[in-house]
């Protein structure tokens, strides 16, 4: 594990395209947030707001989660309980097989790349299209998203036009994004029209009216929800609010930390499949209601603030790691910050170590949560646990901690070590191949030992 | 099976009691009642306008006039419209001798898939409110008004009428809105501006899935 994902991550700095396509797009998201918050009249109080409504949702999390089953029942919507990515699964497949059904259109839903169902139901010989333009190219591509909320953020204009004439036999100027666009519109549409069936995600689920509610630009999610005969909403459990009056604080938070959007071009709040006397929605809506971890985080009560996460991506468009390396270069369904708390969580610290020392601690996911998540505290605790768990690498910092207690005891040897170290820089050593990548920090010309030694002289000439 | 799934999750999360529960900040909602759209047409024009959607301002007596004339202008040969609209009536008699059909959506979805993915090139549909915050149009679909109207053709034409709730924020559309949390409409969609995506190197394109355009009609008070 180690060995892979330090080995991914020397891929990705050495690829140059790669770089430029996330520093761009990092960029570019930071100043949209930036503009958006600006234009709101008090966005720390809006915070505070969101931040103490997710932590009362996830203090009485059994109880909403009733009530929400209790509401969408009432409405006609179907729901059903999954303990892991297996059992959703099979949740999923034996609806999908109850229909008789050969097509399956998806909105964009990272819950369900996290039970990997694409995958699942092409082995059940069911086809399954992703319709969020991100997603289509990443599936086309067969790659995974490499951002939770733009999934092709690795590619260019150029790498998607080159992508589109490969797979799709047709070739636009990739200027022309426009033309890009219409071409995935084309093929999309036909695949709405003939589907069997639809799934989606969740963004919020409001228990007190059981309301599935659903935040895109593109149409595909409507689309996916709203066209084919049966519907499937796959929602992790902590994205339950209590009602409708809760959304609005919570939406304009995410869009805002997200994409820098006031709204989303469509909220869609769906309470029910089609009534008797309606012409058309689907006739079935089926919730399911992930597990899959998410009851140990809530137990665990210094990890627990991890599932007040509403998914915007702020903290991964922040992260100095992330901007660097790309969402692919981890390994895991969910990248950057929220990704290296959330997935050794899920999928247990044993295997996923090495993810939480991939961070400066420098603090800026957290600085840019909007629900006021401390990240940096939540991978903090989580390299200590890492720690713990590893014998080999508590001795081997021990040792090292040993050595520099012993240094910093020791003035004069300190002195010694630390001239000899300075010296040594300026010899014109050549560098490791493996560290051509980084800039090298140069040391200052005086140390901070020698500016305090002249300050103390200098206040002594003044008395 | 489910149900033990749902006991032992359900167990697993009684388990532990949660953090000690937040006190909850009052919601900042506004109890002023909406006003309507037809008194303020400039104000909605401005808002709406904001994200893109084409607006224009007509009065109730002017409607099928002003349908007919924009669907001349686009050389449109079909559009649907919400079934029993009071505009039918007059838009398909000023449209009797031009080459344009007008449809009511009076059928299930299943019989009007084909004609509303290959044939519509327009859907004309009412409007239940608009946030002038956010530039947004809230429609409840319903019998007359489904959900696909507004939705599979390439043009979205929502009729604003004169009593249309304008509300000035999603909140107090939430607080005020007609619907109760026990009679929920199947559903209810809010739309800000024509469908749109920027999955491509970050360059917003219009027109991804849902209707490339937006026209907002607003039918301003008679003075």
């Amino acid at each position: 594990m180690t060995n892979e994902f330090s080995q991914r991550i020397t891929q990705a700095l050495n690829d140059a395209e790669l770089r430029q396509n996330f520093k761009g797009a990092m960029h570019f998201l930071r100043d949209k947030r930036a503009q958006s918050i600006n234009e709101v009249a008090d966005w720390e109080s809006l915070i505070q707001q969101g931040a103490a409504l997710r932590r009362h949702v996830l203090a009485q999390l059994p109880e909403l989660l009733e009530l929400l089953e209790a509401n969408c029942q009432r409405n006609g919507i179907h729901v059903h309980w999954a303990a892991d990515a297996t059992e959703a699964r099979g949740i999923i497949t034996q609806i999908a097989q109850s229909h008789d059904v050969k097509r399956v259109v998806k909105g964009k839903s990272m819950a369900t790349e996290e039970i990997h169902l694409n995958e699942h139901l092409i082995a059940q010989d069911i086809e399954c299209i992703e319709s969020d333009m991100g997603e289509y190219i990443v599936q086309l591509a067969q790659e995974t998203p490499s951002h939770i909320i733009m999934p092709a953020i690795h590619k260019n204009r150029l790498q998607i036009a080159q992508l589109f004439e490969d797979k799709l036999n047709v070739s636009r100027d990739p200027d022309d994004v426009d033309g890009l666009i219409g071409i995935g519109r084309q093929v999309l549409r036909n695949k709405f029209q003939f589907a069997d069936m639809g799934i989606s995600g969740v963004n919020f689920a409001a228990a007190e009216s059981g309301t599935l509610c659903l935040v895109e630009n593109e149409g595909n999610g409507r689309m996916s929800t709203t066209v084919p005969p049966v519907h499937v909403a796959l929602m992790g459990l902590e994205k339950v609010i209590p009602s409708l009056n809760d959304l609005p604080p919570l939406l304009s938070l995410l869009t805002r930390s997200a994409t820098g959007q006031a709204i989303t071009t469509y909220l869609n709040l769906i309470s029910g499949p089609r009534k008797d006397h309606e012409q058309d929605g689907p006739k079935e809506v089926h919730l399911v209601i992930l597990d899959n971890g998410r009851s140990r985080i809530q137990q665990d009560a210094d990890m627990q603030e991890t599932l007040a996460c509403i998914r915007c991506g702020a903290c991964m468009n922040h992260c100095p790691v992330y901007t660097r390396i790309g969402g692919h270069a981890y390994g895991t369904t969910y990248p950057g910050p929220i990704g290296q708390v959330l997935v050794p969580q899920l999928e247990g610290l044993a295997t996923h170590a090495p993810l939480v020392s991939a961070c400066s601690l420098n603090g800026a996911c957290g600085e840019a949560c909007p629900v006021k998540i401390d990240l940096p505290m939540l991978i903090r605790r989580l390299r200590q646990r890492a720690q713990h768990s590893s014998p080999h690498a508590r001795r081997f910092e021990g040792v090292l901690w040993q050595i520099w207690r012993w240094l910093n005891t020791h003035p004069r040897s300190y002195r010694l070590i630390t001239g000899i170290a300075r010296f040594g820089r300026k010899l014109p050593f050549p560098t490791p191949k493996a560290w051509k990548q980084r800039t090298f920090p140069r040391p200052a010309k005086t140390s901070l030992h020698q500016l305090m030694k002249q300050r103390n002289n200098k206040n002594h000439e003044h008395n | 099976m489910s149900t033990t799934s749902r006991n032992s999750i359900l167990a697993r999360l009684r388990a532990q009691s949660g953090p000690e529960r937040a006190q909850l900040e009052e919601r900042a909602s506004t109890n002023e009642a909406p006003q309507s759209c037809g008194a303020m047409p400039m104000q909605i024009k401005e808002a709406l306008s904001a994200n893109r959607a084409e607006v224009i301002i007509t009065s109730k007596s002017e409607l099928a006039n002003t349908l007919k004339e924009l669907c001349e202008r686009e050389r449109w040969q079909h559009v649907m419209s919400t079934a029993n609209a009071f505009w039918n009536t007059p838009l398909k008699n000023a449209l009797k001798d031009a080459n344009l059909c007008v449809h009511e959506y009076d059928q299930p979805f299943e019989a009007l898939k084909p004609a509303l993915f290959e044939q519509m090139d327009a859907g004309i549909t009412t409007v239940n409110g608009v946030i002038l915050e956010t530039g947004t149009l809230v429609l409840i679909p319903d019998q007359d008004t489904p959900r696909t109207l507004s939705l599979v053709p390439p043009v979205h034409i929502a009729i604003v009428d004169e009593n249309c709730p304008a509300y000035q924020s999603l909140a107090q559309c939430m607080t005020h809105a007609s619907w109760q949390s026990d009679a929920m409409p199947s559903n209810i969609v809010f739309v800000s501006g024509p469908s749109k995506t920027a999955d491509i190197q970050q360059t917003l394109a219009y027109g991804a899935h849902g209707p490339k355009r937006l026209i907002a009609i607003v039918l301003q008070e008679s003075p």
